[in-house]
């Protein structure tokens, strides 16, 4: 059996004294598909994805690649790790030098992977195919292309390092509906041709369905409810989660006719839901644990009989 | 003026610049109580259309021409004075990002009271206006001691609404009021809006591109593309039944839950 | 709808000679003074004049068919020495921008990406550096060295590397945080060559500006320098050194003090003014309509 391709090990994540993760873990194997961490923002979920990527350190706990410590490699075994991990992040405008042309960004990625320089024009074009551009565009600039385009392109540059893993940071969010759709199947696409799994951060559940065979949902920092995408959409035990789930907009959905949820008042010790649940009680003031498989943090997890008559009473 | 007569009527407008048309809305009409709704990507030219509406593009390089009419007042061509009187009382704006609209260094209150005097509301009668609108947005009073930055977007954008309902705007646009919101508080937003063209009988005009938060909040769509409206009508025929390709592919490209599964709260 | 594209800058660039007369006209200005100086060999009415030639016969006569702008105590054409002043002023200005836009942007790009003590470190230098007064500091420089064109340089460019160093540094401490940068640290660039690759080439802009917006002032400060004695010493052709020496007989004698003065007046206006019109068609925040 080998190394799993990503394991989390109890990171906490801060900035000076905030505390953007809370003692986090997560193990994706190898094959196993891929993984969304959803939430909202505040969640920790972008810092999840910085330390993963390695551009922010763990305060506590450590990363593994491949069973390999990422914060201890040094040298050329830290290179060929960072390659194994590409990034693709939000604004592919952002994301893209612009100062540089597509070619020469590229040009620069396949040089970091180790492609002869003869080579590198031939595996330029067979890049842009594979993400649907034209060979035509290696002379263009950034700010000559649109959205969809950039976004491509970044999306291109992640797989010039040959990674297993693709770390997308709202991959579409910044994008027009019609090429987000685009987009998602270009990741899906080149996610199982190529065999990379992907580790999807995003506040849209909706798009976790659809890329993703795993879901992690983030609370304020802390992780409430892990298990498979079907599962937790289908019968989410956390009440965050089903919140979540449930208020993601739908075509058709009824507008709900109770009164908005009252402003969160200041979380306090225990629970980081506590303040916005509906369920809380003294029992609440300790943090919940992660238990069982799907997991939920939560004292009083939703069993589906339950949600079963939520359900109904709140639906009109 | 009639009960019955829209309070928006847009006819033949359109918007160019350098000769060169971005937008351009033949017909359309906003009845007290209804929620219009534009939908369209970038480029499509909503946005425009909107500013347009709002008289924003009077001392611009844009080329308006068409007519809009607010309560039976002309937008288009109007004077600065006309517009001036016009913003606030009868229509208001409700954008993106409330946050970055609203003034850092007020508190709220300080905000809507000043408001309210600009439109010449005594102060007696402030107090009472601004307590029923935030009665109406479900907003604690509490709220008018902060400023911007330290309330939550979704209590921003309902300070936003507040501030234009205790005006007593009856036509409120609103560009993409939802999408910089978390999830679990668009439906707050899109409930409001909802319950106060209901309650109120505001009309609304939503310039948006989710096509499922269209779908349950608004009356009309409108659907634009390069400019252009390709289709137009009832919510439930336009994207129950679309008959251009366009507004197909739209709705095609909606990342979204199936309908059904976990039961709406 | 809500997103512009900035202008690619070649066309804001061929927009702004088009469109803008006063930058333009500094441009042309410019482009005289550089002429002058490159060709003042070919072109001066007396080349000897502008080195070591004396001519004790012709001295301070005014303008005239022979003598343009008149000649000077021992007799040298003002034309030609204007013509000659030219070349050391430009190639003042010159090696001081190039020596302290180095230092500079390379120090405030390295602390600007570095972030954390590094940064610190050299912004703490800089900050010491910028505590005394500019002109202060380089006379105090020129008093310790040897009066000469290089002493001027070294002087000047001692207090002028720190503004660069502020600029490259705020721009690059922006830079850092675009998510370019996070991707090239994830292809595993190392640190230096993102700092040459990416930081470098996206900071330039602002120097690029303050370069040109720089040079009349360091023009100025050269002058100054010669003028109290401290830079150029005879007989090398330096306007401000000119400007003393015909200062005492401005009454009588006033071509000798005026054009090399005008030299001055004209170069670092210019100079300002095609900074001031770079600096607007070069701004990211201009949008294309």
């Amino acid at each position: 059996m080998s190394e799993p391709i990503l394991a989390v090990r109890d990171i906490t994540l801060a900035y000076g004294h905030h505390v953007a993760l809370h003692d986090f873990s997560l193990v994706l194997e190898r094959g196993e598909g891929s993984v969304a961490i959803v939430g909202e923002s505040g969640s920790g979920k972008t810092s999840l994805a910085r330390a993963v990527l390695g551009l922010l350190q763990p305060r506590e706990g450590r990363i593994e690649v491949d069973g390999a410590d990422i914060g201890r490699l040094r040298g050329s075994a830290a290179r060929t790790w960072r390659r194994r991990i590409q990034p693709v992040f939000q604004d592919g405008q952002e994301a893209l030098d612009p100062r540089r042309t597509i070619g020469a960004t590229l040009g620069e990625a396949l040089r970091m992977a180790g492609t002869a320089r003869r080579d590198r024009p031939a595996r330029i074009e067979e890049l842009l195919d594979e993400v649907d551009l034209r060979p035509d565009l290696v002379r263009r600039r950034p700010h000559e292309l649109s959205g969809g385009q950039r976004q491509r392109v970044a999306i291109a540059r992640a797989l010039a390092a040959s990674p297993d893993l693709l770390v997308l940071d709202e991959p579409t969010s910044a994008l027009d509906v019609t090429v987000q759709a685009r987009i998602v199947a270009l990741l899906e696409r080149v996610a199982t041709t190529q065999q990379i799994q992907l580790m999807l951060i995003t506040h849209n559940i909706a798009l976790a369905q659809r890329l993703t065979r795993h879901t992690v949902v983030l609370f304020n920092g802390h992780q409430v409810e892990a298990g498979p995408t079907e599962e937790i959409l289908r019968a989410p035990r956390h009440p965050y989660t089903r919140t979540l789930v449930s208020s993601t907009p739908r075509l058709w959905a009824p507008l709900p006719k109770v009164a908005p949820a009252p402003p969160a008042a200041p979380a306090g010790d225990g629970c980081a839901y506590r303040s916005r649940c509906p369920h809380a009680d003294d029992a609440c003031s300790v943090v919940p644990a992660l238990v069982g498989s799907p997991g939920v943090a939560c004292h009083h997890p939703l069993t589906t009989l339950a949600l079963d008559a939520a359900g109904r009473n709140g639906s009109h | 003026m009639n009960a019955a007569s829209p309070v928006l009527q847009v006819t033949g407008l359109s918007i160019q610049y350098g000769g060169r048309r971005v937008s351009s809305l033949p017909d359309l009409s906003v009845a007290r109580g209804e929620v219009v709704a534009i939908v369209g990507e970038s480029g499509s030219g909503k946005s425009t259309a909107l500013t347009a509406i709002l008289g924003l593009l009077a001392e611009t390089s844009a080329d308006v021409s068409g007519s809009v009419s607010v309560l039976g007042t002309e937008v288009v061509g109007a004077s600065e004075r006309t517009l001036r009187s016009l913003r606030g009382s009868e229509m208001a704006l409700v954008m993106q990002s409330p946050q970055a609209s609203l003034n850092p260094t007020m508190r709220l209150g300080r905000l809507i009271h000043r408001a309210l005097r600009r439109h010449g509301v005594g102060k007696a009668e402030a107090a009472g206006r601004i307590s029923d609108a935030m009665t109406a947005v479900r907003l604690d009073e509490q709220i008018l001691d902060r400023y911007a930055h330290e309330v939550s977007g979704g209590q921003a954008q309902r300070f936003a609404i507040a501030l234009a309902v205790c005006l007593g705007a009856q036509l409120i646009a609103a560009d993409e009021p939802t999408s910089a919101l978390d999830a679990t508080v668009q439906l707050e937003v899109l409930t409001l809006i909802r319950r106060l063209a209901e309650e109120r009988r505001t009309a609304w005009l939503v310039v948006a591109h989710d096509l499922a938060m269209v779908s349950m909040i608004a009356d009309h769509v409108i659907v634009m593309r390069d400019g252009e409206v390709v289709e137009t009508g009832p919510t439930r025929a336009v994207l129950g039944d679309p008959t251009h390709e366009y507004t197909r592919a739209l709705l095609d490209a909606v990342p979204t839950l199936p309908a059904g599964g976990v039961g709406h709260v | 709808m809500s997103t512009t594209l900035p202008i690619p800058a070649r066309r804001r660039l061929r927009r702004l000679a088009g469109q803008d007369l006063p930058t333009l006209l500094a441009a042309v200005a410019l482009l005289i003074v550089v002429a002058a100086a490159l060709l003042a060999p070919l072109v001066a009415p007396y080349p000897a004049d502008g080195t070591t030639a004396t001519h004790p016969a012709a001295s301070l006569l005014g303008p005239s068919g022979a003598h343009w702008m008149g000649t000077d105590a021992v007799g040298r054409d003002i034309l030609t020495r204007v013509m000659y002043g030219a070349r050391t002023s430009l190639f003042i200005a010159a090696a001081v921008l190039v020596l302290s836009s180095t230092v500079g942007v390379l120090l405030g790009c390295v602390a600007g990406y570095s972030g954390g003590w590094v940064s610190d470190v050299i912004m703490r230098v800089t900050d010491v550096f910028l505590a005394f007064p500019a002109l202060l500091l380089s006379l105090a420089l020129a008093v310790i060295l040897r009066p000469g064109v290089g002493t001027a340089i070294i002087a000047i460019a001692a207090t002028w590397w720190p503004w660069y160093a502020r600029l490259a540094c705020s721009a690059a401490s922006t830079i850092r945080h675009r998510a370019y940068i996070d991707s090239a640290r994830c292809l595993g660039l190392p640190r230096w060559r993102i700092v040459a690759e990416h930081v470098l080439p996206n900071s330039l802009t602002p120097v690029i500006v303050q370069l040109s917006l720089d040079a009349g002032g360091v023009i100025l400060t050269a002058a100054a320098l010669s003028y109290l004695g401290l830079g150029a010493v005879e007989p090398t052709s330096e306007w401000g050194l000119m400007v003393q020496q015909g200062q005492s007989s401005f009454t009588t004698e006033w071509w000798i003090v005026t054009f090399p003065g005008l030299a001055i007046l004209l170069t670092a206006f210019s100079f300002n003014m095609l900074g001031e019109g770079l600096r607007q068609a070069l701004d990211p925040r201009k949008v294309a309509r």
